[in-house]
């Protein structure tokens, strides 16, 4: 587990997840991504990925209730998890050194 | 929110068969909660494209379940089917081929017959305006009996032959009418083209509107007024090949009859063969109107077929029901009525009389279907029974896979892959046979035509459905049989079950029908072929000069010459012939009370010596006599059924009593015998037989007495080109004339001889196999009887016993069915044959000599060999 690594897609995704806390299920946290990135995501891209990140033991997920918009199905919710955090801190931590690590020249000129 | 829309129903269903289905209901509820919500602000069309769009996304590895997750039980069972019933093919090859010989088989009959079935129900409608086109019937009422409009119930009153006013009138009365299209009895003219001349006997007069109400295609020429000039005419592609070979037709001039140019105005392509009817060559109606206008004015003048097309959108009720605003004056002598009839009717169901065509027999077509669905229906039986009989060979592998846990679906599907498998086969056998022998079958039913013109998805997906049910349920009935033993009272089966002796029973009744019905069928025919016509019909040579003047003008003079040849017994000319078309004319001939009555009679206009010449037997008075100038127009000779028309039983009695027809005034001067101058469908109806004009005649009967035809046809035609070197020499045998007229009887007789054989064949198969599987059974018992001292014969005896009983009663069953169908189908014949008892009787002495034959082939195979072997076969 130490090893665990995680793509950029599945860092927006575990963000987003965080960020919707108690609302975080399949269409919502689509809707979230394609809000602030302006892409269009793909319910079955995110799924696979949510999945994968629940293996990975960075979320948990449990069924909630059923509603008549979703036509008697019952949503997935996801919340993080400890490890979920602890890696997206790491991710930031590592970032942030790296940022400041940069000259300031390079940014100004591009 | 209930109700969810087609396409996120479709699509969720879709997901279900593919989805993992851990991923599933959060997936499903994603989808539907996205469509909902772009629902609330944008049209469904961008919903459901958002939809679908999404869902083809979410078709990738990670959210469809991989292959390894299907059921491996499931897959292994297909395979295993396929695999076993191919075995259970090789295992049995006897048995498996007279499955599958049998299905080809009834296969080939089915698809054969449906084939043409279609073909004769696509008449006609390749029209564009198909369901907007009516013609006119006609009906004159020459006994005034009804003075309103003649019932619309019985078309039989009706003709659609009739006058030519009625079409102008139609479009000027009614908005309703599109084009009205009108053409006149088929003529026969000569053709002159530079040198080459040609008879042609499909022509008609005919509107340019005539092309614009049916969908023929005209190659050359202007739709819009083809046919609009006088002397102008449109050849078939055919005909103007023939003509003018690869040359360049149109705007050519032909010469019509010696004596008026026509221009070729037009190409058209060949009519399609499936066309209620037919032509070669169509004159411009304005031609005939400038000769005889006439024609056009009078309403008792019958010449014309009226068609016409209503307006898109309009129908024919209101029409009908302002009939009395045509404005049709009253007609002397004869009360006229008219009404309307779609063109669908026109093939199958017309009862119209003269029709411009041929038309089709509805009740020969039932005949053929019944007959090829019963060989379907006996071929699946064979299936089933054997299927059934082989219950006890097969309970060894049934009880093996009940035990490894086979459920009842399992073991059903089981057999509707064993059957699928064997459909299969006998349909690829079917159908390659099929391709192979074509041409054959063109032949052997007398039709030609191009199959893939009617084939159409539509009906290929019938025929595959209904053979899917026949397959399905020929699957189901073995294998539920087999699913109500139980598993642990399995036990041998020695003899078959009810269920096989009641499909035997029919299967045998199937065939009596059919052996019985080739019979009688047999026997109407030939008593129609052989029967005396009532006229010499012998070695007469029929030449048609087609009313050319000059001929008719020198007659005596040709008719001199070739009596002069040694072989010529005797000669007669006349417009018509038994056989062929005559017209009719209104006659009025002085009752017993004295008063003139009046009636349409069959006329025959013949020279003097036409009465001899057909050996016709005058019942009374005399015949036309040349030493008698004013016979010509003052002596008229009727036939029995005219006199008795009139109110005369004793022909003797109407000889001296005046008449009047065409013209003629004077006496009655001789009744002959009636005689069949039409086809046996018809009664003989009261006909006159009138003396000339010359100017009428049109044939030349030679009654030939030799026993060389060839070397005498060709001294004859070198007497034609000598007298009549301006005709080309067209010669016929009457009695082939009039076989043609039963063409339709010798193809019915065909087909069902042929499915007679076949069902027969399909019927002993069936029982070979049954016998087959059950003496295989019985193999034991057999050796042990044998070991006790029974002979072969005994056994015979034992083994046929019951199946003799089963077959007699089948065929008891049949005889009054078989009794009932073909009362019916003689009925259509005014001289028909009554049911002889032998039919029935040929019948099951065919069906009991195979059966017996069959029975004692096989029980002697098994009853020969040594019982030591199969004792010993069964211990090891």
């Amino acid at each position: 587990m130490k090893s665990q690594q995680i793509g950029s897609f599945e860092e927006v995704v575990l963000l987003t997840v965080a960020g919707l806390s108690d609302d975080a299920y399949g269409l919502s946290i689509k809707l979230s991504i394609e809000e602030h990135s302006g892409k269009n995501i793909s319910i079955g891209a995110l799924r696979t990925t949510l999945g994968r990140l629940e293996k990975k033991g960075f979320l948990t997920s449990e069924l909630g209730e059923a509603t008549s918009i979703r036509g008697g199905k019952r949503k997935r919710f996801y919340t993080i998890s400890q490890a979920g955090k602890d890696m997206l801190v790491e991710t930031m931590a590592l970032r942030k050194q790296l940022w400041n690590n940069l000259p300031d020249t390079i940014l100004n000129t591009s | 929110m209930s109700s969810q829309p087609f396409l996120l129903r479709i699509l969720l269903k879709i997901l279900n068969l593919l989805c993992d289905p851990h991923l599933l209901e959060d997936l499903e509820g994603d989808l539907t909660e996205l469509y909902f919500l772009k629902r609330q602000n944008h049209p469904s069309l961008i919903a459901n494209w958002v939809l679908f769009s999404e869902f083809l996304r979410m078709l990738r590895p990670g959210i469809i379940r991989t292959p390894q997750k299907v059921s491996l039980v499931k897959s292994s069972l297909h395979y295993q089917n396929i695999k076993a019933s191919i075995r259970g093919i090789k295992k049995a090859p006897l048995i498996s081929s007279i499955n599958i010989g049998g299905l080809a088989l009834a296969f080939i009959s089915f698809f054969l017959i449906s084939i043409y079935v279609l073909h004769e129900f696509s008449y006609d409608q390749y029209h564009a305006a198909y369901n907007r086109i009516y013609r006119v019937l006609h009906h004159y009422d020459y006994e005034k009996k009804q003075p309103s409009r003649a019932s619309k119930s019985n078309l039989k009153d009706f003709q659609v032959w009739g006058n030519a006013p009625i079409g102008p009138a139609l479009k000027e009365s009614f908005s309703e009418v599109e084009f009205v299209g009108q053409f006149t009895g088929r003529h026969s003219y000569l053709f002159s083209v530079g040198e080459a001349r040609y008879q042609e006997s499909m022509v008609h007069f005919a509107n340019t509107d005539l092309l614009r109400i049916f969908s023929w295609k005209l190659l050359e020429g202007t739709q819009q007024h083809v046919l609009d000039e006088p002397n102008t005419l449109v050849l078939t592609e055919d005909i103007a090949k023939k003509f003018f070979g690869s040359k360049k037709a149109i705007g050519k001039t032909i010469l019509v009859d010696n004596k008026t140019p026509y221009k070729v105005a037009g190409i058209l392509e060949n009519i399609p063969e499936n066309s209620h009817f037919t032509f070669d060559i169509l004159l411009s109606m304005s031609s005939l109107r400038s000769e005889r206008p006439q024609f056009f004015e009078s309403w008792n003048y019958v010449d014309f077929y009226t068609y016409f097309s209503l307006a898109p959108g309009k129908s024919i009720a209101p029409i009908e029901a302002r009939l009395s605003d045509l404005n049709i004056p009253d007609l002397k002598n004869v009360s006229y009525s008219l009404t309307f009839e779609p063109l669908s009717q026109a093939y199958l169901y017309s009862d119209a009389k003269r029709q411009p065509g041929d038309t089709g027999q509805l009740k020969k077509l039932l005949v053929f279907l019944t007959a090829g669905l019963l060989i379907l229906l006996v071929a699946f039986i064979n299936f089933v029974n054997i299927r059934i009989g082989q219950t006890s060979q097969r309970l060894d592998e049934l009880k093996l896979r009940k035990y490894l846990g086979a459920q009842r679906n399992d073991i059903i599907s089981h057999f509707i892959t064993d059957t699928f498998i064997h459909s299969i086969l006998a349909i690829t056998i079917a159908i390659l046979f099929i391709i192979v022998s074509w041409p054959y079958f063109e032949n052997f039913v007398q039709i030609d035509f191009v199959p893939t013109s009617i084939l159409n998805s539509k009906h290929v997906l019938l025929a595959f459905s209904f053979l899917l049910t026949m397959v399905l349920a020929s699957a189901l009935v073995p294998a539920l049989k087999l699913l109500s033993f139980n598993k642990v009272r399995f036990q041998n089966r020695k003899s078959t079950g009810f269920t096989s002796r009641a499909l035997l029973l029919f299967q045998f009744t199937v065939g009596a029908i059919l052996i019985s019905s080739t019979w009688v069928i047999s026997d109407q025919l030939k008593y129609l072929i052989t029967r005396d016509p009532g006229y010499a019909s012998d070695q007469m040579l029929v030449l048609d000069f087609a009313d050319d003047i000059q001929v008719q003008k020198n007659i005596e003079n040709i008719k001199r010459a070739f009596l002069s040849h040694p072989h010529v017994r005797s000669i007669c000319s006349s417009r018509t012939l038994p056989g062929n078309f005559f017209p009719k004319a209104d006659t009025y001939i002085e009752a017993e009370t004295g008063e003139m009555q009046v009636a349409a009679l069959d006329l025959f206009q013949i020279d003097h010596d036409f009465i001899d010449h057909f050996e016709l037997e005058l019942v009374s008075g005399r015949n036309y006599d040349k030493d008698r100038p004013k016979d010509l127009s003052e002596s008229l000779v009727i036939n029995e059924a005219a006199a008795r028309q009139f109110g005369y039983n004793d022909a003797d009695k109407i000889i001296g009593k005046r008449f009047e027809q065409w013209g003629k005034k004077g006496e009655i001067v001789g009744v002959v015998k009636d005689f069949s101058y039409q086809s046996y469908h018809h009664k003989i109806n009261p006909m006159t037989l009138t003396l000339g004009p010359t100017s009428s005649f049109s044939y030349l009967v030679l009654q030939l007495e030799t026993y060389d035809l060839q070397s005498t046809l060709t001294s004859v035609r070198h007497i034609w080109e000598r007298h009549i070197p301006q005709r080309p020499f067209l010669f016929q045998f009457l009695d082939h004339e009039v076989q043609k007229s039963y063409a339709s009887e010798v193809q019915v007789r065909r087909v069902v001889e042929v499915f007679a054989v076949i069902a027969t064949i399909l019927a002993i198969l069936g029982l070979f196999g049954i016998c087959m599987i059950l003496l295989v059974s019985q193999q034991k018992e057999i050796a042990i009887r044998k070991v006790l001292g029974a002979r072969i014969t005994s056994l015979i005896a034992q083994f046929s016993k019951k199946y003799i009983m089963l077959i007699l009663s089948g065929i008891l069953i049949s005889v009054p069915i078989t009794q009932l169908i073909l009362e019916q189908w003689l009925d259509q014949y005014a001289y028909r044959v009554s049911i002889q008892w032998s039919s029935y009787l040929w019948s099951t002495i065919i069906i009991l000599t195979l059966t017996i034959l069959t029975i004692t082939s096989l029980v002697a195979r098994y009853g020969i060999s040594n019982p030591a072997d199969i004792f010993n076969r069964e211990t090891r």
